[in-house]
């Protein structure tokens, strides 16, 4: 049922994300998918698709919704058309398109969307391979010409270091904090060890 | 009218829920046993009246009742039955009332089976329960209402969202919300331990039974879910990394750690005040998905701006119900008395370090899922987390955790011996290796890293028995003797390795599914034939066919092996009338623990069909291995120390106590 564009949820009914609570057949335009910054290579948003709403706002929605009235049943993500002959760059373009998000949806690599835009980008990167790129510059391109947002996986920068320190700092700090917390158990047996006192008193007790 | 009576049960209940959440702390504070009474009865009440107000809607769904506003939206007259049921929590308000219903359900379970708690913890768990119970009443009532009416009434409605037309959400959603909201019971104990300023073995005895019943309904629950986006979404895809599934997801985690700790406190009396954290945390992140999702905020800015109400008053929830615990946290926690002493290397040692792994997977995961959000509006900036970090960073932490698990149960409390463990278990290591390369052999080979997980898996199953093995002795005392001790055992302790045998399953099913796997796309025509995964499967057509409300095109597949037909596949797209909504389903073939999964994409100008096959070797695994956990954990919570209703053992002959002494 991809064609519904997006998964069900873990919380079904619960998750506007994947329009399972909105009326509309499709999630609600988002702000984060701003056309104006993608560019002009990308002139219309998928009308048909997963992810067929657009970002132009209510106008879009509207159309997006009698279009899919009209429009046949949603295409499949990597289509037979599209396969390169050679299984390499094949595979190495499916390993880059999982790693690459499809502007326009939610949450989806190009290589699970099949909304129009994902579709031009599993183009482009095939492209861009057959002509030799390697998988870095095809990653690089990509950037270029939609930024930091199409990556799935982001790189590792100013704005994202905190991102990618958090599970190390957080490991770090708590094996830091267990074994202070471990070293300085023992001085409290320390603290706890008999006085000579009941030291002599034990050694009395037990030559009965 | 019924519907009402319906919105007239939940303002009756705000007002007892209210009740319940003053009066008996006051009644504990002064030691007025009358004013601490009135909790369980209040709970009980409350119970009564949401289950009302919950049967009223029910009822509406299903004599299709579309003068009320929720009802119109979300169903339609030829709905089958199943859906019409299914559907009271397939939108917003209505699953908010569920969540509601089961939040107070676990208030008069714990009024029920709470009566040897201490009365002025009792009293105060429950006042807890209440404070949550209030917050989500007026929430409801206030934004999500259910009741309202449409006038003039509309003759028919306008259809449950095709994609929740299913199985799964009758199961799911029920299921997750008993975890999710079941942790809402550890928060109350860890709340009401604070108002008290005390805390011993005996609390964390009365919450391990709460923690592992809300675990084990959210693991059923998530799991469900994950099948559910398997075999609906139509690509194969079973883990997404979706915020949506990140928020239930992190409660689990942190829920885990509760589970492993609170063992500890009981046992030793150690961990006390992280015990508290962490019961505080994992509700907190309940509360937290509960916000991400409902608020609309996860999915874009925009949408949580239309209709900020319920974003803001859900934030105002969590703010108060986290901020209002942490700061209690703060000011009491350090009155608590620190427990017992460990060496690093012990039973203890063990599950901190799983503490430990599990605490931090579960701040990657929060920061993953909230990071675009903050920066986005902090700085406008836009950059996406999706599976690829979750896969990385998180798989990182997970790997030590996996190797770890065995080695908790057959270490020693206390002092430890790690050279005694590694002896004990080189045997299982030898084993799970031997699996692994077997299993490696069998499914002709495949990239050589995989080898690792097979074998990270088999250890988890192999090595979940390791500790039965010992306990029993078996190589000492023979079969018969080995058999009757381990019958003594304590049923958590079976509990603990069918729960880890479970993890083992898991992870063997997602890494071989993942290695061994194969995706076949291609064009078919009629009479065609593709292989897949040893099987030939032959295109028979499209046939058109009409469901109770909707019609599709079924696509007929022959599924034969070694020139014989085996099976036949149908996968078919659909087309729901009253919304106009394409679907695709996807056809499904099980054999063994694995199965072939049959998509149909489009239609060719050529005559033929697109057809996405898929091979998913031992994928049944995955969703078995989280089955085999929860079993593991109903068997742990049959264990009858673990009762909190059960009656308090027979005192002891002294007699014995005597000769213990001497």
């Amino acid at each position: 049922m991809r064609d519904l564009k997006l998964p069900p949820s873990a919380l079904p009914g619960i998750s506007p994300s994947r329009g399972e609570i909105d009326l509309l057949p499709c999630p609600a335009p988002s702000k984060r998918c701003d056309w104006s910054s993608v560019g002009a290579s990308c002139q219309s948003p998928p009308l048909r698709g997963r992810c067929p709403a657009g970002q132009r706002g209510v106008f879009w929605v509207v159309l997006a919704m009698i279009l899919a009235l009209l429009a046949p049943l949603p295409a499949f993500a990597v289509n037979p058309d599209e396969v390169l002959s050679n299984p390499v760059l094949e595979q190495r373009a499916r390993n880059l398109s999982a790693q690459l998000r499809c502007m326009v949806c939610q949450n989806q690599s190009i290589d699970d969307s099949n909304a129009e835009l994902a579709r031009d980008l599993r183009v482009l990167v095939r492209e861009r391979l057959t002509n030799g790129d390697t998988d870095d510059q095809v990653i690089d391109y990509v950037v270029s010409r939609y930024g930091e947002f199409v990556l799935l996986k982001p790189r590792l920068g100013a704005k994202t270091v905190i991102l990618w320190a958090t599970p190390v700092l957080l490991l770090l700090v708590g094996a830091i904090a267990i074994l202070v917390f471990v070293r300085t158990r023992p001085s409290q047996r320390a603290v706890a060890a008999l006085s000579a006192e009941e030291q002599a008193r034990i050694e009395e007790l037990l030559k009965k | 009218m019924i519907i009402e009576i319906g919105h007239y049960a939940l303002v009756l209940a705000l007002a007892t829920a209210l009740i319940v959440s003053v009066l008996p702390v006051i009644g504990a504070r002064r030691g007025d046993a009358a004013m601490m009474a009135l909790a369980p009865t209040g709970s009980l009440v409350l119970f009564a009246l949401v289950a009302f107000s919950f049967g009223v809607l029910t009822w509406a769904y299903v004599v299709s009742d579309f003068s009320v506003a929720n009802v119109w939206e979300n169903s339609h007259s030829l709905m089958p039955l199943i859906y019409k049921y299914s559907g009271v929590w397939g939108n917003h308000e209505g699953s908010m009332l569920l969540w509601l219903l089961i939040l107070v359900f676990f208030s008069a379970l714990v009024a029920v089976f709470g009566r040897n708690l201490p009365d002025t913890l009792r009293a105060n768990v429950l006042a807890v329960q209440a404070w949550i119970s209030t917050a989500f009443l007026f929430f409801i009532l206030l934004t999500s209402n259910p009741f309202l009416r449409l006038d003039p009434a509309p003759a028919e409605g306008q259809d449950l969202n095709p994609v929740l037309q299913d199985f799964g959400l009758a199961v799911h959603p029920p299921l997750l919300y008993l975890g999710y909201v079941g942790f809402s019971v550890c928060f109350s104990f860890a709340v009401a331990a604070l108002i008290e300023g005390r805390i011993d073995a005996a609390w964390a005895r009365w919450v391990r039974p709460w923690t592992l019943a809300a675990w084990t309904f959210l693991t059923a629950g998530i799991a469900m879910g994950s099948y559910w986006a398997y075999y609906e979404l139509g690509w194969g895809g079973w883990w997404f990394w979706d915020p949506v599934e990140n928020a239930s997801f992190m409660p689990w985690l942190a829920g885990t750690a509760l589970l492993h700790s609170a063992l500890v406190m009981e046992k030793r009396e150690a961990l006390k005040i992280w015990t508290v954290l962490l019961a505080i945390m994992t509700f907190s992140l309940s509360l937290l998905g509960t916000f991400l999702v409902r608020s609309g905020v996860l999915t874009s800015v925009h949408s949580f701006a239309t209709d900020p109400t319920r974003g803001i008053f859900i934030l105002c929830i969590l703010g108060i119900f986290i901020g209002g615990a942490f700061v209690l946290f703060a000011w009491r926690a350090p009155m608590l008395k620190a427990g017992g002493i460990f060496a690093p290397i012990s039973r203890e040692g063990a599950l901190v370090l799983n503490n430990l792994i599990l605490t931090v997977a579960t701040a990657t995961v929060l920061t993953g899922t909230l990071y675009p959000l903050i920066l986005e509006t902090l700085t406008g900036e836009k950059i996406s987390v999706g599976a690829p970090f979750f896969n990385m960073t998180f798989g990182l932490l997970m790997l030590p955790l996996l190797v770890a698990v065995p080695f908790g149960p057959v270490l020693a409390w206390k002092r430890g011996d790690l050279l005694g463990a590694l002896q004990r278990l080189y045997v299982f290591a030898g084993l799970a290796l031997a699996a692994g390369l077997i299993f490696f052999y069998i499914q002709n080979g495949g990239p050589v890293l995989a080898i690792f997980g097979l074998v990270l898996g088999f250890w988890g199953m192999i090595g979940a028995f390791a500790d039965l093995w010992y306990r029993a002795n078996f190589a000492k005392v023979g079969l018969s003797v080995g058999l009757k001790r381990l019958t003594g055992l304590p049923r958590s302790v079976f509990g603990t390795a069918i729960a880890h045998f479970g993890l083992g399953v898991t992870v063997l099913g997602i890494f071989a599914a993942t290695t061994f796997g194969t995706e076949t796309v291609v064009e078919m025509k009629q009479g065609a034939s593709v292989d897949v995964g040893g099987y030939s499967l032959t295109y028979d057509g499209l046939r058109d066919a009409v469901g109770p409300n909707y019609t599709e095109q079924r696509g007929h597949f022959a599924v034969s092996r070694g020139g014989v037909q085996v099976a036949d596949v149908w996968s078919s797209k659909r087309l729901y009338t009253a919304r106009r909504m394409p679907t695709t389903e996807a056809g499904i073939l099980t054999f063994g623990l694995s199965q072939l999964y049959v998509s149909l994409g489009d239609a060719m100008d050529s005559g033929g069909m697109v057809v996405r096959i898929w091979w998913k070797p031992f994928i049944l695994c995955i969703w078995g291995g989280a089955l085999v956990m929860m079993f593991g954990g109903f068997v742990s919570l049959s264990d009858r120390r673990l009762r909190v209703g059960a009656p308090s053992r027979k005192v002891k002959p002294i007699k014995a106590t005597l000769e213990a002494a001497e």
